[in-house]
């Protein structure tokens, strides 16, 4: 479990040295006060102090009640993984195949899939969320959810 | 008196069919429109302002203020429920408001909350009649100077916001005024951790990272362990707040309301700063701090008083002055301009009828508020009691259509979902959110005000302790820094970190 | 007979009326690049609140904020050029954008159908300053070189060309405090914060009328008829114009048919008493330019910013 803490000690450390490393080209200090790369780059400079403290502060501590199991059972990262892909892909072809599509499918995959639903359920609340809140968002306010980018799926009336 | 006058005028001018139907359409629209995440009180006012080009100027603006501060009370509707903050002066009701959910206790919560917003908008709405155009005059003479010493006191609030170890709150807080570096430097133009990435010009888009870091991260600590049919840990008892949290949360509503309607006279994110603000006070005046964050109805009541008295608070320098104290009171303003109304110091004296009668409206509104929300909690309660396997897509739903609904931008959709992940693991480590929120809302404005300041008095910083406004926010922050009270770094404040 | 005659001759004969005479058959999408509310956006608003009367399809507002502006003039260059996609493009920030960071359109990427509006810029004070005129303000500034602060929307903002475009001209040397937009410069003016601040007649004019700002001078070619005694600053030897413009553009390969039609119902639009008046209610003034006098003002305002800027020794 330290491993783990420190793992993420180390990410930040390094995002620090990161942040750094690009404040350093712009400018640091005008005549007129401070630049632009003055704040990023002392910002960064105090969070590696600080991901370093942590870091050593992990490192050091002995195994004991509160380390609570941090990495999840393997059923569980499925689960986290495949719902972030889910939400990425959607965000992703949204434009693409249209919001009533890709919605369509995020929701059965969500709630079949993950939710293990009866079918008809799944249906019903797919069809409400996507095409549904598609008609409800259009017509009533005013907000043009994307239609289908693809021909002929736009020629669907996706 | 003269001002019982005004009242009894402003009441006249209330109650015609035209304007009391405009005041209800306006609450009604804003309460929806603060329920559903993304589609802010700003755009709803927007949408709505060509339909009123032909309707009288009162009724108008009746109709969209009435819209603005009932958005406020739709905001914790969901943050209580869901978790999720619609924008993000509600960021702070998701910290005891849903934890108060997921111990059955959605009703009291989201009972005070309504409760707690009426009282603070009615002292809001008489601290208006009562102290508008000197309070105004002080509000001027807030420079950039004054704003960052403010702020800079502010940030000795994100030290009381955290109740675990200081040293992850502050990596938060750092984490978050990086975060808020990103994007195009105002003051000089260059982009800054940009990338190339175009949609990071104007900087990371503040709702789709509360909806990610509080919504879509709960989501996802749900989804990790097999997905249970309920999350509530117990069934939900009664719908209002039981008379022990009255007394708790009396005095906490009346310090937010008070809080709130100053911080909202100042221009800038008025009402997150309040009810961040007032969460923290709580916290220092609280005889038990260690139950924050686990439900506390002080955690609801004050910061949800303070945000609705903020509302209050921003119409001040737009009703009397004419400037906007921030995006939506600039749409007002348009607004009046657009219905032949100059907005200044002589609006009260050229327009009473739109003074008073907005006045009076923002009474009447603030009872119909709460006529309309209280027998709407007892629906909200049932949102809770749908499934949880059905309930959280409908919650990935609720959040891709807000962020997208927003400027219809992919990229921020995106952005949320690697909050959401961020959030996840954060939460993951024991790291807390909301000295992040904070850090992401003031970062910027402290650093911009900051050089701002410098270029005004062209390079000198003696500009902070010459005026003295700035010189006295200066001397409270220092005292309280190296005041005894403040905790250590090296020890945490409770057991576990 | 005759009847099978004259349906295939119409038949045949409407391929080629085709987009001329059914276009619009669907809404028409109008992107804005600045979020709602803005001055861009009310303004395009009220434009779709008074086309329904000449255009025979609704106009949708889309709004595509982002990047000053970059993310919505892009998305109309990228757009399908049918005709059922257009925008409001705004000069100078347009115009400027390319010459300050690599931008993902070129001033080429439209077509442009028709102006709308006009905004002037001015130099303005609060109505308690020591500045009563705008020789006032120069003599001042000449005698305290770099002292004088004048507030602008922001670094590389229109305002912001104006004030340096200016103080060049006018030979005099004021520091320019970039804020986060006009309404922020504008409050600090009032409160005294500095000593004075550009930006466009539409922001200020409320708030002469509630007497609480004072406009020194505008940069215009000829004095505003709202403000007719207030000098030009080309008058008073300083050969400053500055504009800013909003027009309806289309991606460069939509019809030539759609163009005319926009075109013609969008002028007719404008002169509607309706439409004049509430944009005037707005602070801005309708201004008609035909596509080829656009072409020309954008060209000229390409030369005159591309080397100011350069000269600002930026990039």
């Amino acid at each position: 479990m330290k491993r783990v803490y420190q793992t993420a000690g180390l990410c930040f450390v390094g995002l620090s040295a990161f942040v750094v490393w690009e404040s350093w080209t712009l400018e640091y200090y005008t005549n007129l006060g401070p630049g632009p790369g003055f704040f990023p780059l002392w910002l960064g400079v105090v969070m590696g102090a600080l991901s370093l403290a942590w870091f050593v502060q992990v490192s050091g501590r002995k195994g004991g009640p509160d380390d609570v199991a941090i990495l999840p059972e393997r059923a569980g990262i499925l689960r986290i993984l495949s719902t972030l892909a889910a939400l990425a892909a959607m965000a992703g072809l949204m434009n693409l195949f249209g919001f009533q599509l890709a919605m369509f499918l995020l929701l059965v995959f969500l709630l079949k899939v993950l939710g293990r639903q009866a079918l008809w359920v799944t249906l019903v609340v797919a069809l409400l969320g996507s095409v549904g809140v598609y008609h409800l968002f259009g017509a009533y306010l005013d907000v043009p959810l994307p239609a289908a980018a693809v021909k002929l799926l736009a020629n669907l009336g996706l | 008196m003269e001002l019982f006058e005004h009242l009894l005028f402003g009441t006249q001018t209330l109650f015609t069919p035209v304007n009391l139907a405009f005041c209800f359409i306006g609450v009604l629209m804003g309460t929806l429109v603060g329920v559903l995440p993304g589609l802010g009180p700003t755009a709803a006012i927007a949408l709505l302002l060509p339909a009123t080009f032909h309707t009288p100027p009162v009724a108008s603006i009746i109709m969209l203020a009435g819209i603005y501060y009932g958005a406020m009370y739709g905001g914790s509707t969901t943050s209580i429920l869901v978790n999720i903050p619609g924008e993000a002066a509600s960021v702070i009701t998701c910290l005891d408001g849903y934890q108060m959910a997921l111990q059955g206790r959605a009703g009291p919560a989201l009972g005070i909350a309504a409760f707690g917003s009426f009282i603070a908008g009615t002292i809001s709405v008489v601290g208006l009649m009562l102290i508008a155009p000197p309070l105004a005059k002080f509000a001027l003479a807030f420079g950039p100077p004054e704003y960052f010493s403010l702020m800079l006191m502010g940030v000795v609030v994100l030290i009381y916001l955290g109740s675990g170890s200081i040293l992850k709150a502050l990596m938060m807080a750092v984490f978050g005024l990086l975060v808020g570096t990103i994007g195009q430097d105002s003051i000089s133009g260059t982009l800054r951790l940009t990338f190339g990435i175009r949609e990071l010009y104007d900087g990371v888009g503040l709702i789709p990272a509360i909806m990610g870091l509080f919504g879509v991260s709960e989501v996802i600590s749900n989804v990790e362990q097999a997905i249970k049919t309920e999350i509530i840990s117990a069934k939900a008892r009664n719908l209002m707040p039981n008379r022990q949290d009255w007394r708790d949360s009396f005095w906490p509503i009346i310090r937010g309301s008070v809080l709130g309607f100053f911080i909202g006279i100042l221009p800038g994110p008025s009402s997150t700063i309040s009810s961040f603000s007032s969460y923290a006070l709580e916290k220092k005046v609280s005889g038990n701090p260690a139950k924050f964050g686990k439900g506390a109805i002080e955690g609801v009541a004050g910061p949800e008083a303070a945000n609705n008295a903020a509302t209050g608070g921003s119409f001040i320098p737009l009703l009397t002055l004419g400037i906007p104290a921030n995006a939506v009171t600039a749409l007002l303003l348009g607004a009046f301009m657009i219905h032949g109304v100059t907005p200044g110091p002589l609006l009260i004296s050229k327009h009473p009828d739109l003074f008073w009668g907005t006045v009076m409206s923002m009474y009447l509104g603030n009872i119909m508020l709460l006529i309309l929300n209280l027998p709407l909690i007892g629906l909200w309660v049932q949102v809770l009691r749908v499934p949880y396997p059905i309930l959280f897509p409908l919650i990935l739903l609720f959040c891709l259509v807000g962020v997208f609904s927003l400027n219809f931008s992919q990229a921020e959709v995106g952005l949320m979902i690697g909050f959401g992940a961020f959030g996840y693991a954060a939460r993951k480590f024991q790291f807390e959110l909301a000295p992040l929120v904070l850090a992401l809302v003031i970062g910027p404005m402290i650093e911009n005000y900051l050089r701002l300041s410098l270029i005004i008095s062209r390079g000198s910083p003696w500009i902070f302790f010459r005026r003295p406004i700035s010189a006295v926010f200066i001397l409270i922050t220092l005292t309280l820094l190296f005041s005894p009270f403040m905790p250590r770094i090296g020890r945490s404040r409770e057991r576990f970190q | 007979m005759k009847r099978v005659f004259f349906l295939l001759v119409g038949f045949f004969l409407f391929p080629a009326s085709a987009v001329a005479s059914d276009y619009p058959t669907k809404p028409i999408d109008v992107i804005v690049a600045y979020a709602a509310g803005g001055g861009t956006d009310v303004g395009a608003r009220i434009l779709a609140k008074v086309a329904p009367k000449y255009v025979s399809q609704p106009l949708v507002i889309v709004n595509k904020p982002g990047a000053g502006g970059e993310v919505g003039f892009m998305a109309l260059a990228q757009a399908k050029p049918d005709g059922y996609t257009i925008g409001f493009i705004n000069p100078p920030t347009i115009v400027m954008l390319p010459f300050q960071r690599k931008v993902g359109y070129k001033m080429s990427d439209f077509k442009y159908i028709i102006n709308i509006m006009e905004d002037v810029g001015c130099l303005s004070v609060r109505t308690e300053s020591k500045y009563k005129t705008l020789e006032d303000f120069i003599k001042d500034a000449r005698q305290k070189p770099g002292e004088v602060t004048v507030g602008n929307a922001g670094a590389g903002s229109d305002a912001h060309m104006t004030a340096v475009d200016i103080a060049r001209r006018a030979n005099i040397s004021v520091t320019p405090v970039p804020f986060k937009g006009a309404s922020e410069a504008r409050t600090a003016v009032m409160g005294g914060h500095v000593d004075a601040v550009v930006m466009k007649v539409g922001e200020a004019k409320p708030y002469v009328e509630s007497n609480q700002i004072r406009i020194l001078g505008v940069a215009a070619g000829e004095r505003l008829k709202d403000f007719p005694q207030v000098p030009t600053f080309r008058e008073k030897g300083i050969l400053t114009a500055m504009t800013t413009t909003r027009a309806i553009a289309g991606p460069s390969g939509i019809p030539v048919a759609a163009v005319k039609y926009l075109h013609d119902q969008l002028k007719k639009t404008m002169e509607d008493p309706e439409f004049i008046e509430l944009t005037q209610k707005t602070g801005v003034y309708v201004k008609y330019m035909t596509a080829e006098e656009y072409k020309k003002y954008i060209d000229g305002l390409e030369q005159t910013y591309g080397p100011m800027w350069k000269e600002m020794g930026k990039k």
